[in-house]
């Protein structure tokens, strides 16, 4: 054991010390405005009116059971969470399973899909109003030169549409995850199965449902859970791109409570919706941290 | 069994497909980018042309000269942001280490219990806790610092930095250290001269990974910095082209390109340590 040879401190302390200031600040950064965040839900809280802030337990609850906008960022964030997700496993995997194939120029390929991931959220968003524009976006000329449309559409600023711009944007942002942590899952897979196989005569969709899923299934199950959780928290495409509008047809869970709180200063309100938030990705976790857990910690 | 001739047929089409599948997706993930940088070069007023110019009919470095020359504070975005993204690489890489170095050797009573709970802050609703943390600021006087900000965003790329380096840290035997223990070497000296070289690749994986979430965030640096010279590029870039100057669609792609670029190029560069990293754990298996 590594302890016998050792003077100085004990292996204790020092785990401990060394564990010690990242456990302070994420104490004091997330912890810590994690449970003000939970007491701030049952206060009546408007940031311009700090002598009227007081406790009223429950009521921003009941308040919020009978919102609805509330209701309907609910409706929203599941869809924005939803297709995107899809959007983006489907794009990943395809792109995955191409790039794993003998083909040339492979690592440029890969080095060029990766690209959108590192675009921050912003600039995403911009180039796509751009793209999208009403009336000069590139996007729309396409689409009218291919009798797609027959008039220039205001993405962003149409109710139907914009969940479908904010969502291609998103997509655009976020496939280039799936299909590096699918690759990298894809050339884990032994070469000698993938042979035998072959040997035994295999097609190619028995090889995919059979060898190819059943080893990915760890990873996707890791990535798509780390998925929900990160899109239930985006936030700069839908704020950069429509402010959660038109009128609330983009409003999601974030956008809603951020609103909330910084557009109306109702910091307590906004609590609530973070607290019901945190409620229903808890359930998430859940699984997530099971199979994090399970992965790495090896106990 | 096939025939040889069917075989090859099958081959073929199978290649045709692939590549092709190849070019739809590669155009997609390229597109925006090649339009970024071509709209960069355009005079203001061709960005506006329908039909649009596929590269730029008169080419102009105007909006690069408007941006460098900071026209609507475009290096003032630029420098905090440096300033910020460096400061939260380097601290979360001293924390990180450490932290994942001691989750993955040694063992102590609730240890397991830290270490779910720092994995879990991943999954608190952000917009909640920077709604906290904005009261907390404002009452601590950290508001509009860059020690507020950098602060913020390190815990924020904390959990997934540290989970990185104890997953590099476990690939590694124990074997090593034990021969620097019995040397002599004290476990201090033997965590920065012998595991620090061996997991190198982790800390560039995290320099990475903080460095990336830093850069694009938007939602902790809108909320703390309210003040036009403290703030980093993203809100930086919201102000500007959502608001003051929308439609100046050229010198948006200019400025665009100017922050993206050099880290798209950093990235391809690197990336397979960030690959590495960000699988580490959840590929085997």
């Amino acid at each position: 054991m590594i302890n016998r040879y050792n003077k100085g401190l004990s292996s204790k302390s020092f785990a401990i010390l060394l564990i010690l200031p990242s456990v302070f600040i994420i104490s004091f950064v997330m912890m810590y405005p994690l449970l003000n965040g939970l007491i701030m839900s049952l206060k009546s809280y408007n940031i311009i009116e700090p002598d009227k802030i007081k406790f009223i337990f429950f009521k921003n609850y009941e308040f919020l059971f009978k919102d609805k906008i509330f209701w309907e960022s609910f409706k929203n964030t599941i869809v924005f969470v939803f297709f995107s997700i899809l959007g983006g496993f489907t794009i990943g995997l395809s792109l995955a399973l191409v790039l794993n194939q003998k083909i040339v120029l492979q690592r440029f390929f890969r080095g060029i899909a990766l690209t959108p991931w590192v675009v921050p959220g912003v600039i995403v968003s911009l180039l796509f109003l751009y793209m999208f524009n009403s009336e000069v976006g590139i996007i729309n000329y396409v689409l009218k030169k291919m009798h797609i449309i027959s008039e220039f559409i205001p993405w962003f600023g149409k109710s139907g549409a914009s969940m479908f711009a904010v969502i291609f944007a998103n997509i655009w942002n976020q496939f280039p995850f799936y299909m590096l942590m699918f690759l990298a899952a894809l050339q884990a897979i032994p070469e000698d199965i993938n042979e035998a196989a072959m040997i035994d005569g295999a097609n190619i969709l028995q090889k995919f449902f059979h060898i190819t899923l059943p080893y990915l299934k760890n990873v996707i199950l890791i990535t798509t859970t780390l998925m929900v959780i990160w899109n239930f928290n985006n936030f700069d495409i839908i704020w950069t791109t429509t402010l959660g509008g038109p009128v609330n047809a983009t409003t999601t869970f974030a956008i809603y409570s951020y609103r909330t709180a910084f557009r109306n200063f109702q910091l307590g309100y906004a609590s609530t919706i973070g607290v019901i938030w945190l409620i229903v990705l808890l359930f998430f976790s859940f699984f997530y941290i099971k199979n994090m857990e399970r992965k790495s910690v090896g106990y | 069994m096939l025939g040889i001739r069917k075989y090859r047929l099958f081959k073929v089409i199978s290649r045709i497909f692939i590549y092709l599948v190849l070019f739809i997706i590669l155009t997609f993930a390229f597109f925006p980018i090649f339009w970024m940088i071509s709209t960069s070069f355009k005079p203001k007023s061709e960005a506006f042309n329908v039909p649009p110019s596929w590269i730029p009919v008169s080419f102009t470095l105007e909006s690069y000269i408007k941006q460098i020359t900071d026209r609507g504070g475009f290096l003032v975005f630029f420098k905090n942001g440096l300033i910020v993204s460096v400061s939260v690489t380097i601290v979360t890489i001293i924390l990180a280490v450490l932290a994942g170095y001691s989750f993955s050797r040694f063992r102590f009573s609730g240890q397991r219990a830290i270490f779910l709970l720092i994995l879990a802050t991943q999954m608190f609703p952000y917009v909640a806790i920077v709604i906290s943390l904005y009261v907390v600021f404002k009452n601590l006087g950290l508001l509009n610092t860059y020690f507020g900000l950098i602060l913020a965003l390190t815990t924020f790329s904390l959990p997934f930095s540290i989970w990185m380096i104890k997953g590099f840290c476990d690939t590694i035997p124990k074997e090593i250290e034990e021969a620097a223990y019995v040397d002599g070497s004290g476990k201090m000296s033997t965590l920065l001269r012998i595991v620090i070289p061996v997991i190198s690749p982790g800390i560039v994986a995290v320099a990475l990974f903080s460095f990336l979430v830093a850069w694009n965030n938007l939602l902790f640096s809108l909320t703390l910095s309210l003040k036009n010279d403290m703030l980093t590029i993203p809100p930086g870039f919201l102000m500007t082209y959502v608001g003051e100057f929308q439609y100046l669609w050229s010198d948006m792609c200019a400025g665009a390109t100017i922050v993206t670029l050099p880290v798209i190029i950093i990235f391809i560069f690197f990336q397979k340590y960030l690959v590495a990293g960000l699988t580490a754990g959840s590929v085997k298996g």
